[in-house]
């Protein structure tokens, strides 16, 4: 499942990094390639199986701990 | 610059709304009641329907990044733009999730979600990276469709109905009632606060005022008759689907050969998750590119779209935690961001706007 992945994010990467790269846009290069690095790892952690986080655990806690139910 | 008709405004504002909201239902805690839920919703909805596009009004060809930080300066702004980048995310990922769970229950049970989640995910993507005039002239396309399948599928399933399930009237209470109201009110009415993210490409100043009440209006009496549908073919059980109306058309028999219509409604349901989904993921991708003060948002949408379908993957285990979430944790998760930050939006823009009046008139 990882190849598949690395494969999806390597064409992914020649799709959108090349002409940015080239058009020396870096500003847009440098955060499409930090959300590409979220992205890429969320990917890799989902095709190995392991289990993140849910964010809506932690609204959760905090909503019931404010409305005390 | 980009601008969109009232008329395509409205159609997606419509869409948006009926988006994931007719999927699971609302005002389904109050069973046979949840068509009064439905118009306390509406009700309570319109003030901030006016405060939204007055704030559109006062600011006409600014999006809501533009507003926050002429308002409220550099630092405050950009705190304002991460926490509604953050909330249009976060939305879009659920009503991904809706729809996929909703995929993934009724129809593609062996397909493992993330699949039907990055297949939905392509489309919305495609969309956003499009723009808004885009998403506009599919919802005038999309919206007919939508309407004609679900009175089609009413009036099918009228030999279902029956008309005594509707009482006792508020034998619920009140307070219930109310509560439930609430829940309809931030999701899905309240939920149109994104809009505040692209309605600058509106043409005149108060087609906001127009939109807004026209678009609730509409989507409004789309979601009440179908409460009442799944009320009168579902009864007091109404509350045990995941996915009433779904669970209502399914019902449907006209003699030996009209049945199991149920795969039509799908339609609907996917095409208005995927017009919301696109709008948030579009606002996502804007209040991005305010933050870092991109050229263009469009250069994000790929990822964007991306990190925003693994979140609607992970962001519940399964359809029960995702019910809850939406009925019992959202509205008051919602709240700052569809009550509070607006009202002081507003506030601020109004005292503003008088400051500068009374500068003007002094000169």
């Amino acid at each position: 499942m990882f190849v598949i992945v690395f494969i999806g994010y390597a064409l992914l990467g020649i799709y959108e990094f090349v002409p940015l790269y080239k058009e020396k846009m870096w500003k847009e290069f440098y955060v499409n390639l930090g959300l590409a690095l979220i992205s890429f790892t969320v990917a890799f952690l989902i095709s190995i199986n392991v289990k993140i986080p849910s964010p809506a655990r932690q609204f959760e806690a905090i909503i019931y701990s404010l409305t005390g139910k | 610059m980009v601008k969109i008709t009232d008329k395509e405004a409205i159609c997606i504002v419509v869409l948006f709304l009926l988006g994931g909201s007719i999927v699971i239902g609302t005002g389904i805690e109050v069973k046979n009641d949840a068509w009064i839920a439905g118009i306390l919703g509406i009700v309570f909805f319109v003030p901030f329907a006016l405060i939204y596009a007055r704030i559109q009004a006062i600011y006409q060809g600014r999006d809501l990044f533009q507003i926050a930080n002429l308002l409220f300066g550099k630092v405050v702004g950009t705190v304002i733009i991460a926490v509604y980048t953050w909330y249009s995310f976060h939305l879009g990922a659920l009503v991904l999730r809706n729809f996929g769970e909703f995929a993934n229950i009724t129809t593609l049970n062996d397909t493992p979600l993330i699949v039907i989640l990055l297949s939905f995910s392509i489309i919305t993507i495609a969309a956003a990276r499009s723009g808004i005039e885009v998403i506009g002239r599919i919802s005038t396309y999309a919206l007919p469709l939508v309407i004609f399948v679900l009175v089609f599928m009413e009036v099918l399933s009228l030999k279902q109905m029956k008309f005594n399930y509707i009482k006792p009237i508020f034998v619920n209470g009140f307070q219930r009632i109310a509560e439930a109201g609430f829940t309809v009110f931030s999701f899905p009415f309240a939920e149109s606060v994104v809009f505040l993210g692209i309605f600058y490409s509106l043409k005149k100043r108060d087609s906001a005022y127009k939109v807004y009440l026209t678009g609730v209006f509409i989507s409004g009496i789309i979601l009440i008759t179908l409460t009442f549908v799944n009320t009168f073919i579902l009864g007091p059980v109404v509350q045990d689907f995941y996915f009433p109306s779904y669970s209502s058309f399914s019902r449907i028999r006209l003699g030996n050969f009209l049945q199991r219509m149920e795969g039509t409604i799908s339609v609907s349901f996917a095409v208005t998750c995927f017009i919301k989904s696109s709008v948030c993921l579009l606002v996502a991708c804007k209040g991005i590119s305010a933050i870092f003060n991109l050229s263009d948002y469009r250069f994000i949408t790929i990822q964007a779209g991306l990190i925003m379908t693994y979140l609607a993957y992970i962001i519940y285990d399964n359809t029960v935690e995702m019910t809850d979430w939406a009925l019992n944790i959202y509205p008051y998760y919602a709240i700052p961001f569809q009550i509070i930050i607006p009202l002081f939006i507003w506030i601020w823009a109004e005292i503003k706007n008088r400051r500068k009046d009374s500068n003007d008139k002094g000169r």
